[in-house]
């Protein structure tokens, strides 16, 4: 099965010496097939070309907008579109996004980060084969299977419920990251809910008695005073 | 409208007290007069009155006949009498005369006198008096004074007396009418000008169409709108031709920057170059995202300056937005030498306030990052947040050297800094403050920042 890498690319963007910038560097990060086109009249041309995965497309360019590309393409196919432009008005990226692209980017940027997005759009799109994503967490003697909701421990099954096991996979998701009471409670309660901190904290404890093994003394899931949770790494 | 009313309640006050003053002062003025007539040095002013005073004393009587005395002689030299003539009371023959013309010489019968008591002796206007010797007899020049003899009958004066205070009531009655009806008119033709000011401060364009008295000021009042109309767009173009400028070369610096970071980033991690090769990339590196900063600010700071940033305003919770800041920057490890606390009040949790989210996260991210960048050696920085009257105030408080004197005025007072000072970061939280109709304050040492948003900004939108 062919590798994210292996996507063909199409570059667009009237700036040259950028064109080969981006295709060098993406090149080292293991992106061997991307091609480059200066003007939307070049792009145009490929429009029906079915192998390509992701277009990265400027706005402005010498003979149209990258916008009104966009749209012309959406009528075609919905191949993945990520914009990357110096325009940085939010009403662009606004636009931009508005339109179907999966992702706006603004000049300058950082080429690792392009790469990630680029990596990310791929993923998402083309259902290349991965190793299954991680469903375990380990704490230390204690383990979280995410797919079973069920925490062991010294050879000991705890059930986790429906909410202690959102709290934890939200927390596993930005660990060794401050999670505030504030995205918690969204998580559980969804939007626009206050007032629920003490419920929050009820449901914590339990968490802490699930997986800690002293829970008075957590060494995994640590409050941070007047700002939220976090799940030492 | 309503200082139109005033003006108009205050006009017809007004006459009528000035009515009521001069009729006031009149009386007072003829009470005056009247009693300085009363007054013995005037008497000369008033013939009569001296007349009467003198007379007994005028014509004296010796054995042989009479004589003028010496105030008989001074009175009539003062008045510029014609002649003087005293008459016997029985034959009406004349005892003593003075100045009296030949044709005149004879004796006087009833009905003379009858005739001249009361109106003239031959044209001449004559005073009678009837002394002790006989009827004096008294004339001035012809024509230097004026007789009249009224007689009334008592019914006709009494019912007169009684009228007067009825037309006084009417006359008075109809001036307010009159009054009225004029104010309200001069009130109905004031009212378009009224209604134009009205408009010319909501900044609308004002084409009144007024008529009489007030077409002038009407007619000023199309051409002021007209004027302030043509500087409103003249200053909303250069305005807008400034923002587009800042717009446009940022827009322009972006792809070249682009390029500097693409490379700078790759030679960081390039193994073909020296530890210090490597930093040095590292500094072009993150020079280059400080530079991409800059542009962001001085394209924001120019559009919040020119009015040209839309709010996007939704309603938020200032405890969730802190909570969110201040927990970025501890995930985003700045190290062990800086620190990061938040200390929220109790009352300010359940607030909601109304704002764009994204502006006022820039602000407050604006002043920690400054902490963080102007302390290099590391400090503490301490959020709290409170309820205050009719809104939040923010406090920012770090344990840093703080921002500078210089700085300090520069940004309250909104003067232009020298040169080497760099004060876009702060500008832009006032900006974003004062965009949100709040106030910004910095503390005398510099170390804290007090940001106060009010609580009803945005709720009549």
């Amino acid at each position: 099965m062919a590798e994210i890498q292996d996507s063909l690319i199409l570059f667009v963007d009237d700036n040259i010496e950028l064109c080969s910038m981006v295709k060098e560097l993406m090149g080292k990060a293991g992106f061997t097939h991307i091609e480059t086109v200066y003007s939307i009249k070049e792009a145009e041309k490929r429009i029906h070309d079915e192998r390509i995965r992701l277009w990265i497309l400027d706005v402005n360019l010498p003979d149209g907008s990258g916008f009104s590309f966009m749209e012309e393409l959406r009528k075609l196919s919905s191949v993945p579109v990520l914009f990357l432009s110096a325009r940085d008005e939010d009403e662009d990226r606004l636009l931009g996004l508005g339109l179907g692209a999966d992702d706006y980017m603004t000049k300058p940027f950082l080429m690792k980060e392009l790469i990630l997005r680029v990596t990310a759009i791929l993923r998402r799109t083309c259902h290349y084969e991965e190793k299954p994503h991680s469903s375990i967490l380990i704490l230390g003697a204690c383990r979280v299977d995410f797919a079973s909701a069920v925490v062991t421990r010294k050879g000991e099954e705890t059930a986790l419920t429906a909410k202690e096991l959102l709290l934890l996979k939200k927390l596993a998701e930005n660990r060794g990251n401050i999670v505030t009471f504030d995205a918690l409670c969204d998580t559980i309660w969804g939007d626009g809910y206050y007032g629920y901190e003490n419920t929050l904290m009820v449901h914590m404890r339990r968490l802490r008695e699930k997986i800690e093994e002293d829970p008075s003394h957590p060494l995994w899931l640590l409050t941070v005073r007047g700002l939220g949770y976090k799940l030492a790494k | 409208m309503k200082g139109l009313l005033k003006i108009y309640r205050r006009y017809l006050v007004t006459a009528v007290v000035v009515i009521l003053v001069f009729l006031f002062l009149n009386i007072l003025v003829l009470l005056a007069v009247t009693g300085h007539t009363l007054a013995v040095e005037n008497q000369e002013r008033y013939p009569m009155m001296s007349f009467r005073m003198t007379a007994e004393e005028m014509i004296q009587k010796t054995g042989t006949g009479f004589y003028l005395s010496e105030k008989g002689k001074e009175y009539l030299e003062r008045n510029h009498s014609a002649f003087l003539m005293l008459l016997d009371e029985d034959s009406g023959s004349i005892l003593y005369s003075w100045n009296l013309p030949p044709d005149m010489d004879r004796t006087y019968d009833l009905s003379d006198v009858a005739s001249f008591s009361r109106w003239y002796l031959e044209d001449y206007p004559v005073k009678c008096w009837d002394t002790g010797c006989g009827l004096l007899v008294v004339a001035s020049e012809k024509g230097a004074e004026i007789k009249y003899s009224y007689s009334y009958r008592a019914e006709d004066f009494k019912s007169m007396l009684r009228t007067i205070p009825v037309i006084l009531w009417v006359d008075g009655a109809a001036v307010l009418v009159i009054l009225f009806i004029m104010s309200r008119k001069f009130h109905k033709s004031l009212l378009p000008i009224s209604y134009g000011i009205q408009q010319l401060c909501e900044g609308t364009v004002v084409d009144i169409h007024t008529k009489g008295v007030v077409k002038d000021l009407g007619d000023q009042l199309n051409q002021i709108s007209r004027i302030l109309e043509r500087q409103r767009r003249d200053i909303a173009r250069r305005d807008a031709a400034r923002t587009e400028w800042i717009a446009g070369v940022s827009h322009d610096i972006r792809t070249p920057l682009s390029m500097i970071l693409g490379y700078a980033e790759n030679l960081t991690e390039s193994e073909n170059l020296s530890t210090e090769e490597r930093r040095q990339a590292g500094v072009i590196r993150d020079e280059s995202i400080r530079i991409r900063r800059l542009i962001e600010d001085l394209n924001l700071t120019s559009k919040l300056a020119y009015d040209m940033q839309p709010l996007r305003l939704k309603k938020y919770r200032p405890a969730v937005l802190l909570r969110r800041i201040v927990t970025e920057f501890l995930n985003k490890e700045y190290g062990d030498a800086f620190g990061f606390s938040l200390e929220i009040q109790k009352e300010v949790e359940q607030m909601e306030l109304t704002g764009d989210v994204q502006l006022l996260e820039r602000a407050v991210g604006n002043l920690i990052h400054n902490s963080i960048r102007h302390n290099p050696q590391g400090c503490a920085v301490f959020v709290s947040c409170r309820k205050e009257k009719n809104g939040i105030a923010v406090s920012l408080r770090d344990t840093g050297k703080g921002i500078p004197r210089t700085v300090r005025l520069c940004v309250l007072n909104g003067e232009q800094p020298p040169k080497d000072v760099h004060i876009m970061g702060l500008r832009i939280v006032k900006q974003i403050i004062a965009a949100h109709k709040g106030s910004l304050s910095i503390s005398e040492d510099g170390r804290e920042v007090g940001l106060y948003l009010p609580e009803d900004f945005g709720t009549n939108l």
